[in-house]
């Protein structure tokens, strides 16, 4: 047998199938050409030849076609089925061949069709002379179809693209897509610069051609879709933001400022789409509103350092309002971006707990407003609830309200009742625990006295009023006790039975620091005139003065070892009625120097004369030194108390999660504690290292960051 | 050691001591328990059973050793010492089995070599944490600062980080130190590098080395 001749008669065989030309052979000569080979164990050579014929068709026939040919795809979809049909006509042609050569070999050669096709792949599909001309076929199309707005045609080219791969999304990308976002990219880059002049104008156009963009290519393979996606919002948005908040001609601050609410809309739902994008908005809404309002803000600071709480807390009021007016006239009130402004302009405004805490006192004072109160307590609650530093509010508040109790300055209880109950439903029980507990005791006491009385109408010398207070809920700091006149001891002794006589394990003590007496002074004139008066004094100011009953004169040290006041408040009782005004001055006091020393001798002002019958000695204000001292004690007990609550917030939280990181563990604490006050993480971190020591919790051993909770 | 029984008119028996006569057959021990009975039991210290400040005392001298000398506190490592100043019986045989010494010559070569025990960062770690126990008396929580700065000039051998610790300590704070502050020091030599520029103040360090750093940023 001769291979070169059977081949070559085979070899033009082929060869006019593949050229789709006329065949000469028969079929069954060609037949009997294969067997012949197949017989004498030519089959291997056979085949390599025949791999050989294709690639030549391949590279030397179909590829120049494709690249030559103006429309490439089109040209390469229809050179595959002619090819692919080439391949079947190839393969009944040498069937022998096949089914006793290859079918035994299967391992090592592929069936004459799958040859084919792999051929096909890797001298067609994947070669890079075709690829490039797919590419510039794909980057012409692209360009004549943005410029016709039709994209009928790149529809289909990108499908084709895409079945080509057949699972590869190789050629797919390499000739379109690349192309496709890249060209995508710059064109939406030109058309921003394009509009980037004017704000307003922007926001328009842009949302137009987005919303364009993204039905037109409704089309597309999805993953590209997404990409474009990202690309038309990278450029037309995310590297134009700053531009446009800053921008002087329609930017966010013309916007606001003449009502462009659609376009403010616009920008809006614009920035909704970048990531990160409410920060941006957030910050330059902000950076308006300061400046806006900078006025107001600059005169409320004013206010604040001047103390004067009522024109404080109203300008307050007033600045609220106007930013409730401008937040919900520009901003959808439910949406995320109007709750982070909101937040952001309460930041702005941070009321003072104190100074607000003055505003509640003095509105709950007697004779204070002739306005609605329940009015005025519901817009002061629009203050409450900005507050920042809660707790230091509430010590403040307990301490007036005390005051207001005990010294009878309150307008009513229902007032305060109200005003509690408001707290309450903004804050919860443990915030007002101890503020109702004290109405109760004020109520009970009132209930007592009644009782008291009634049960000894005649025996009282005295017209005694008691409050008994529960120590435990009052903001009370400690009793010093005193030596009472023997009349008033008696009258509070015998209230003491009748109170243990309806108690039992309860102590009494009485506080000397609140309280106030009526007593009837006899002022002897010359000739014998006696000028009779009713004098109201505080408790300690009617220990001193009922001394005088015993002698006519004391020094300063035998009123201090006999009645065993607390020498700053003895001093401070006497200076009130010894150094302030004439119509004050009950006692004459001599000595030398301008403050009392324990020399000064005291004794009655007999030529004190008023023209009331009543007089109401006054206890002269506290010095400035003292208020502040007392202002310093509620603060430190302030912090004091915040160490424990951060500690508890620590426990509870590290007993629910049992193990947690530092930095996790200060958020949480923070996020638990923040409605009350903003806890310093410093201060965390402390608290943190007190319960280490304490044994509550331990690190872990590898991980220094990483704490244990030890049950 | 020998004892003659009381009521024996017969020449002196020697009768051993039972412990001795059972653990006759280790020789090791023998010497040991009776290198303890040498500075055990000192008359000065009245510590019945165990070696006292006063046997230290002459224990360290016989050993050519000065008190403060970090050997000591390694030797105490050893020994798994409880109280300062202070050896059990059984800590001192235990210890001594441990460090595989009989002989006063074996003890003084082991006290010349003693840095070697704690070449490797895990000993160190765990002989740095055992001297706060040591150091710390027994009813407290946390350990004064002077005693804590003496210890730690101990430990630290010529480190000038340390150094700078110490004299910081000394400024600022006259507080004592907890557990958790003396064990965490370690870790921030160890982890933190001399120029704090990996140093996190927002990480976990106990308040008073943030403190330290910033007074180092500052004086520096």
């Amino acid at each position: 047998m001769d291979y070169g001749n059977n081949w070559r008669l085979l070899k033009i065989q082929i060869t006019n199938i593949l050229n789709n030309e006329y065949i000469h052979t028969s079929f069954e000569t060609c037949y009997q050409h294969a067997y012949a080979i197949v017989l004498h164990k030519q089959g291997e050579k056979l085949y390599f030849d025949l791999e050989e014929v294709f690639k030549r068709h391949l590279i030397e026939k179909v590829r120049p076609s494709i690249i030559n040919a103006s429309d490439s795809l089109n040209k390469l979809i229809e050179a595959r089925k002619e090819f692919y049909d080439s391949l079947r006509l190839v393969r009944d042609t040498l069937c022998y061949f096949e089914r006793i050569f290859i079918n035994q070999r299967r391992r090592h050669f592929l069936h004459i069709i799958n040859l084919g096709q792999y051929l096909f792949n890797t001298e067609i599909i994947l070669n890079s002379n075709v690829c490039d001309r797919m590419k510039m076929v794909m980057s012409e199309m692209i360009e004549s179809s943005r410029k016709s707005e039709n994209w009928e045609e790149l529809k289909a080219s990108s499908k084709i693209l895409l079945e080509l791969g057949d699972g590869n999304r190789k050629i797919y990308e390499e000739c379109f897509e690349k192309i496709f976002l890249e060209k995508s990219a710059e064109f939406y880059k030109s058309k921003s610069q394009k509009y980037l002049k004017n704000g307003c104008e922007f926001v328009k156009k842009i949302s137009e051609i987005l919303n364009m963009e993204e039905k037109f290519f409704h089309f597309l393979d999805p993953k590209t879709l997404s990409k474009l996606k990202n690309i038309l919002i990278h450029e037309l948005i995310t590297s134009n933001i700053q531009s446009i908040l800053n921008m002087e001609h329609g930017g966010i601050v013309y916007m606001l400022e003449n009502n462009c609410t659609k376009e403010l809309n616009i920008l809006h739902s614009l920035i909704d789409r970048i990531p990160n994008g409410l920060n941006f908005d957030v910050s330059s809404i902000v950076k308006y509103i300061r400046v806006r309002y900078s006025k107001f803000l600059h005169k409320l600071n004013e206010i604040l350092v001047s103390n004067n709480f009522i024109d404080y807390v109203e300008s307050l009021l007033d600045l609220k309002n106007e930013t409730d007016i401008f937040i919900k006239k520009f901003f959808n009130n439910k949406n995320q971006l109007s709750v982070k402004v909101q937040q952001n302009v309460c930041h702005l405004l941070k009321p003072d707990p104190q100074i607000f805490s003055l505003y509640i006192d003095h509105s709950l004072k007697k004779n204070s407003h002739e306005n609605d109160i329940f009015e005025v307590i519901g817009k002061a609650m629009d203050i409450f609830k900005l507050l920042a530093e809660k707790d230091v509010f509430e010590k403040f508040y307990k301490k007036h309200l005390a005051k207001r109790l005990l010294f009878g300055k309150t307008s009513s209880y229902e007032n305060e009742k109200h005003f509690i109950s408001k707290l309450k439903d903004e804050c919860g029980i443990s915030f007002t625990q101890k503020a109702e507990a004290m109405l109760k005791d004020i109520e009970i006491s009132n209930d007592l006295i009644i009782s008291y009385k009634n049960k000894n109408a005649d025996k009282n010398e005295i017209d005694l009023n008691v409050q008994v207070l529960t120590k435990s809920y009052w903001p009370i700091s400690d009793i010093y006790s005193c030596i009472l006149p023997t009349s008033a001891e008696v009258a509070f002794n015998k209230f003491k039975d009748f109170y243990f006589s309806k108690h039992s394990g309860r102590t009494l003590t009485i506080n000397p620091n609140f309280g106030f007496a009526d007593l009837k002074a006899t002022f002897y004139k010359e000739n014998n005139i006696e000028e009779s008066k009713i004098l109201t004094v505080t408790t300690l100011q009617m220990c001193i003065l009922m001394k005088f009953n015993e002698s006519e004169f004391f020094t300063f040290e035998e009123l201090l070892n006999q009645t065993k006041i607390n020498e700053k408040d003895l001093k401070r009782a006497l200076e009130s009625m010894t150094m302030g005004k004439e119509s004050q001055k009950v006692l004459i006091r001599t000595g030398n120097e301008n403050h009392i020393e324990n020399a000064d001798i005291f004794s009655v002002n007999d030529n004190f004369t008023s023209k009331l019958n009543r007089v109401k000695i006054q206890m002269i204000p506290a010095k400035n030194k003292k208020d502040k001292s007392e202002e310093n004690e509620i603060f430190s007990k302030i912090n004091d108390d915040r160490k424990h609550e951060i500690e508890a917030a620590i426990i509870r939280i590290m007993k629910s999660r049992q193990k947690l990181i530092h930095n996790e563990l200060i958020t949480e604490v923070t996020k638990l504690l923040q409605r009350r006050f903003l806890p310093d993480p410093m201060v965390i971190k402390k608290r943190i290292e007190a319960l280490i020591e304490r044994e509550y919790l331990k690190r872990d051993e590898n991980n220094l960051n990483l704490y244990h909770y030890i049950s | 050691m020998v004892r003659r029984t009381k009521n024996s008119n017969k020449e002196n028996i020697v009768v051993e001591d039972k412990k001795v006569v059972q653990e006759n057959k280790n020789v090791q021990i023998k010497g040991s328990e009776n290198m303890f009975k040498l500075y055990a039991d000192d008359p000065d210290d009245n510590l019945p059973g165990k070696i006292g400040p006063n046997g230290m005392f002459r224990l360290l001298n016989d050993l050519k050793i000065r008190p403060d000398d970090r050997s000591v506190l390694i030797l105490a490592w050893k020994l798994k010492a409880a109280t300062q100043c202070e050896f059990s019986k059984d800590e001192w045989i235990q210890g001594m089995k441990e460090i595989k010494c009989d002989t006063m010559n074996e003890l003084t070569k082991f006290m010349k070599n003693s840095a070697s025990q704690i070449k490797d960062p895990e000993s160190f770690k765990e002989f740095y944490n055992f001297s706060f126990d040591y150091a710390k008396p027994l009813r407290t929580t946390g350990l004064d600062l002077p005693t804590a700065i003496a210890y730690w000039k101990i430990i630290f051998v010529k480190n000038h980080r340390v150094d700078k610790w110490i004299s910081f300590l000394e400024k600022e704070e006259k507080r004592g130190v907890t557990k958790d502050e003396w064990k965490i020091f370690l870790d921030f030599l160890n982890t933190v590098k001399e120029d704090f520029s990996d140093y996190d103040p927002e990480d976990a360090w106990p308040v008073r080395i943030d403190d330290f750093v910033d007074f180092c940023k500052e004086s520096c």
